[in-house]
């Protein structure tokens, strides 16, 4: 893809956010116009505001590298970030909002009254949000590897101190306005290429994808590569070769006969239309490259069904505990108008959803090698240049540039602000007055050390796992206690230990390659089925051991959870006079 | 499975609990005395005594209640060496602390409110339960009885009767400074209701004035000054709930600033950036209003000038900040340093004073105003407020 | 100072609060201090809470019916019939029909929250 182009479109979308943050903070006000200054933020804004901070390079990118991959099977990504937020309206939404909590540790603390359960929500949280930051790191870095060619973990670095410099400057926050503003550009950045190359396709005759066996170049199609590679061919093929394969330096046509081929870095390989792709030796995580595609490879065939409803599980009942997702909840007025928010959400992700398996179709059909150098993530990036070509599609192709930046930024910056503010508060309290800008530094810090010293890590499924890690620590505690009031200090601390505790231990084995394959691999990369019932089961019965110690407060956090606001500001009271001639609140 | 797999999750399982179980006596640790300074036995035995005594302060500091006492009992049973421990308030026993709680009943049929102190003989059919002898000592409040710490031992002891005798004297006087902390809240509760008063007679007087002159000029615009001052005063007089947030606080705020620009006209220049995520923050009620007075009063009504008042508030993480700022004639530091620590007269500057209080009652020493003036070169009012605070949650 | 010969601004604090002894302030003001009192009869709250969790169930049966049954749905359908190859259907089942149904779903009970906290306020 055309570097200045991209350098161009990841620029612009930099600085319309600053500009966007800047005036969003400058807009002044005269007393005259008061009434905006102090009217909340209405739902459909901060809806915009919670999808945009919420659609990350994972969405943007990793669902239609998956589809790319393995097909029909990964929609279950998307549709399970867009459930999640049904589960969240209808259990924790409204009452959330109510409870006063800015964050997780808030709530426990309201709800519980003990400082014990408040430090191991905080500890949870803080895992959370770094398990879910690495896998932007990365994605940052792939984009900027396509970009400007610089290794892959320099990206991950240079964004991270972007959003350090920008947070702890006190720039570019998780402000409404640049959250709201950086989902419409993510939407445009997909839709509108997605239309020209809907078009394209129909031009080409509009082929249909083939899933069932090994994709065939569409076009003549030059596959570059910076690391060696190995390569399965089936049947005899005949490329054009410049570099080495097989130990030899070459300058020009080879066959390539059926059986495995060492390709050495730096090598170009040229692959006439209609030939079979050959696919990279799949090995055990530790030696895949890079892609949202690994953790499921391996064993996805006898355990798919399993694997499946651990993704499910965990994206479900996950969603409700990602740290930067519950902060936005806060900014709702009241808890009506938190529920209203989320339904708008689920509109937003739909619409953007259903953009996303396009990008991979269209990739399979049009991108095959990125099966072969197994940067399948890339398949949005590569594809109006691949498709359309020329300065048409260098355009577009530095829009998707602009929207999958935007998509790590605005994760990233969220993600590192709600972290921050959580060890500000209960982690690191010795800090002192300027804290929450001093903890910005661990906050990003850890995810980005993580990301480039261990550059082989399958943290593809990074996100999955911290979805998991929450749904089996926070859901628990949210649903149970919003919901029941028998939920005491020491269940909740059970629960969060042995739930949380479990699937970060799975997770953590998962990273190290602890398990490579086989069943036990499946069980630790997909914890949800198993740890989620296992944090509500500890919860609940210890909770029913130990009923003496149920908060004295318990009915009346309850009755403030559930009970609706009464009517507030004098303006709305009864009697407040005859209508104004001035527009009033509503 | 591998057996690095297994390696990795056994120490990941360790990490994780001892993680948890550090962090949980983090808090306890830190307030230990230094094991360094070890001193003589006797010394040593003291400093157990106290630091035990200190532990069971805090519980007990929050009033008598089932949770409390149960608290409170784990602390207090090992500085009496008794098998067992007790406490009841005036109805029934609170909590049981050591073996034997099959003797509960016991504790509670003796009378709490004999003035004196009993000691009493036990029976057990259980041939191997310690509880054989208890003492029971009244707690007294103010010299009425509020419950009765019991301690039980498996053999007579006078050593025991008077070790119970102080400590009882000892939570009796804990339960003593409950009911002080009541009265200081109170007593700040009673300054926030005089607070609200005080803002009207001076205000009262200008605003209706102010209004008066637009009554034959601009009818509509002395109508529309009337409701703001109607919904002002509502807001301001509003009975229950300490607690506001900062939109209808700012609100609140907005119809002040209203009823000073009729009277100030366009000599009052006002600049809002409010960031709207800091909307639903909770704050003391009536904690940003006098900062406004004050910036107006130093602004504006002390000089002949033009003045300009700039409210910001910004998103800082999990705290917003809010600055009232002024350009006009500032205030000298040293008068407004004696003024905030209460050395100033009664005339000026009680409102500032009262709004750091409250702030700092709520929400802890950090969070007092900052207030950063000189003469001649105006003031800037810094408010720190926490995003979420356990007692403001609404 | 010098107060009056450069119109410089100096920071002025209130006294720190060293001398008072006691928890810290943070948590000494007690929940209760600045709250309403816990309600004599919590009947319409547990009512009200009921009602809310039944809705709740409702829209999240729905969702474990439609969705949570889809995958063993497609393992039956796709195991016995044509084997690797995906048909169209089923690409329009995970790629477009959930998204309208997660938001109907949505709306549905975001009315019937509302209608049920209407009921209980009597607005």
């Amino acid at each position: 893809m055309n570097q200045t182009y991209g350098i161009a479109g990841v620029s612009a979308v930099v600085l319309a956010t600053v500009l966007v943050g800047a005036l969003g903070l400058r807009i002044s006000r005269t007393t005259s116009d008061f009434y905006v200054a102090s009217r909340s933020v209405p739902p459909r804004l901060n809806a915009f505001a919670v999808s945009g901070e919420y659609l990350s390079a994972a969405s943007f990118l990793g669902v239609a590298g998956l589809v790319l991959a393995q097909g029909a099977d990964m929609l279950w990504f998307p549709i399970g970030y867009t459930a999640g937020f049904l589960v969240l309206l209808a259990f924790v939404a409204a009452p959330l909002r109510r409870s006063g909590a800015y964050t997780l540790p808030d709530f426990a603390e309201a709800r519980l009254e003990s400082r014990a359960v408040r430090r191991i929500a905080s500890v949870l949280v803080v895992g959370v949000g770094w398990l879910y930051l690495l896998p932007q790191l990365r994605g940052a870095g792939l984009i900027l590897r396509l970009l400007t060619g610089a290794p892959g973990w320099f990206g991950g670095l240079v964004v991270a101190v972007v959003v350090t410099v920008a947070v702890a400057a006190g720039g570019m926050r998780s402000i409404t306005f640049v959250q709201a503003f950086q989902y419409w550009l993510k939407l445009t950045a997909l839709l509108v290429p997605a239309v020209f190359l809907l078009i394209a396709w129909r031009a080409d005759r509009a082929p249909a994808p083939a899933w069932d066996e090994r994709p065939v170049f569409q076009r003549s199609t030059r596959v570059a590569t910076d690391r060696p590679l190995t390569l399965t061919v089936h049947a005899p093929v005949r490329v054009t070769v410049t570099g080495t394969v097989d130990g030899r330096p070459l300058d020009g046509p080879l066959t390539l006969g059926a059986g495995t081929h060492r390709v050495g870095p730096g090598t170009t390989l040229g692959f006439p239309r209609g030939a079979p792709v050959p696919l990279p030796d799949g090995g055990g995580p530790g030696t895949a490259p890079t892609g949202w595609a690994q953790p499921l490879s391996a064993g996805r065939e006898q355990h798919g069904l399993y694997a499946t409803y651990g993704l499910i599980l965990a994206t479900f009942l996950g969603t409700m505990g990602l740290p930067h997702v519950v902060v936005r909840f806060y900014t709702n007025p009241d808890g009506g108008a938190a529920r209203r928010t989320t339904v708008v959400v689920l509109g937003l992700l739909g619409a953007f959803y259903l953009l996303v398996p396009l990008y991979g179709v269209l990739g399979r059909l049009y991108a095959p090698d990125l099966l072969l150098t197994g940067d399948t993530d890339a398949a949005v990036l590569v594809l109006p240049q691949r498709l359309i070509g020329g300065p048409g599609g260098d355009l577009l192709g530095a829009l998707v540039a602009g929207g999958a930046c935007a998509a790590f930024l605005s994760t990233v910056s969220g993600l590192t602000m709600s972290v921050a503010g959580v060890l500000a508060q209960d982690v690191l309290p010795t800090l002192g007055i300027r804290h929450f800008r001093l903890a910005t530094l661990p906050a990003i810090a850890v995810p980005t050390a993580a990301s480039t010293v261990v550059t082989d890590l399958p943290v593809a499924d990074a996100v999955g796992l911290a979805f998991a890690v929450s749904a089996s620590s926070f859901c628990p505690l949210l649903l149970l206690g919003i919901w029941w009031r028998g939920l005491t200090p020491p269940g909740a601390v059970a629960g969060l230990l042995l739930g949380g505790g479990s699937a970060l231990t799975a997770v953590t084995v998962t990273i190290a390659g602890g398990a490579t394959s086989g069943p036990l691999h499946t069980l630790l990369a997909w914890p949800a089925v198993w740890s989620v019932p296992a944090g509500f089961a500890a919860m609940v019965l210890i909770s029913l051991a130990t009923r003496h110690r149920v908060p004295a407060s318990a009915a009346a956090t309850m009755a403030r959870l559930h009970l609706p606001e009464p009517p507030r500001g004098p303006a709305t009271a009864p009697g407040a006079g005859p209508k104004r001639s001035r527009e009033r609140r509503p | 499975m591998t057996a690095l797999g297994t390696v990795v999750l056994a120490v990941a399982a360790l990490g994780l609990f001892a993680l948890g179980a550090a962090l949980g006596h983090a808090g306890a640790r830190r307030q230990q005395e230094n094991p360094a300074d070890v001193g003589t036995p006797v010394e040593r035995a003291t400093f157990h005594t106290l630091h035990t005594a200190s532990l069971a302060a805090p519980p007990l500091r929050a009033g008598l209640t089932p949770d409390t006492a149960r608290k409170a009992a784990r602390r207090l049973r090992p500085l009496l060496g008794t098998v067992a421990l007790a406490l009841a308030d005036e109805e029934s026993v609170l909590a049981w602390d050591g073996t034997g709680e099959h003797h509960r009943a016991a504790a509670a049929a003796r009378p709490a409110h004999t003035a004196r102190t009993r000691t009493f003989p036990l029976t057990c059919p259980d041939a191997r339960c310690p509880v054989r002898w208890g003492v029971v000592v009244p707690l007294t409040v103010d010299g009425r009885a509020a419950g009765a710490l019991a301690a039980f031992t498996d053999r007579e002891s006078a050593v025991v009767v008077r070790a119970a005798e102080e400590v009882a004297r000892w939570v009796s006087v804990q339960l003593e400074l409950v009911d002080l902390d009541r009265a200081r809240s109170g007593a700040i509760e009673a300054e926030i209701r005089a607070l609200r008063a005080q803002i009207s007679p001076h205000f009262v007087y200008n605003s209706l004035a102010s209004i008066a002159s637009f009554v034959r000029t601009d009818p509509e615009r002395a109508r529309e000054l009337l409701l703001e001052f109607a919904d002002f005063t509502r807001y301001s007089f509003r009975r229950g709930g300490d607690f506001t947030t900062l939109a209808e606080e700012l609100r609140s705020i907005e119809q002040y600033l209203e009823l000073a620009r009729a009277r100030f006209g366009r000599r009052l220049e006002v600049t809002l950036r409010i960031a709207p995520e800091v909307l639903p923050v909770t704050l003391p009620f009536l904690c940003l209003q006098p900062l406004v007075e004050n910036a107006l009063k130093h602004g504006l009504e002390e000089s002949v000038e033009r003045g300009r008042i700039t409210i910001t508030a910004e998103d800082e993480g999990t705290e917003a900040r809010v600055v009232i700022e002024d350009d006009g004639v500032g205030m000298d530091p040293q008068r407004l340093r004696d003024l905030l620590r209460g050395r100033g007269g009664p005339s000026a500057g009680i409102g500032l004073s009262n709004v750091d209080m409250r702030l700092r009652q709520v929400y802890g020493d950090d969070h007092g105003l900052v207030i950063e003036t000189g003469v001649g070169a105006g003031t800037k009012i810094t408010v720190r407020l926490p995003k979420f605070h356990p007692g403001s949650a609404r | 100072m010098g107060a009056e010969s450069v119109p410089r601004r100096e920071v002025v604090t209130g006294r720190p609060r060293t001398d008072r002894a006691g928890p810290p302030p943070a948590r000494a003001v007690s929940p209760s201090g600045g709250r309403p009192a816990v309600p004599d009869d919590d009947t319409p709250v547990r009512f009200l809470m009921r009602r809310q969790l039944r809705a709740a169930l409702t829209a999240t049966v729905l969702l474990a019916l439609s969705l949570g049954l889809l995958p063993v749905l497609l393992r039956v359908l796709t195991a016995g019939g044509a084997g690797h190859d995906v048909p169209l259907a089923v690409w329009l089942l995970l790629g477009v029909a959930p998204y309208p149904l997660l938001l109907c779903t949505g709306a549905w009970y975001v009315r019937r929250a509302e209608r049920n906290e209407g009921d209980v306020t009597g607005r």
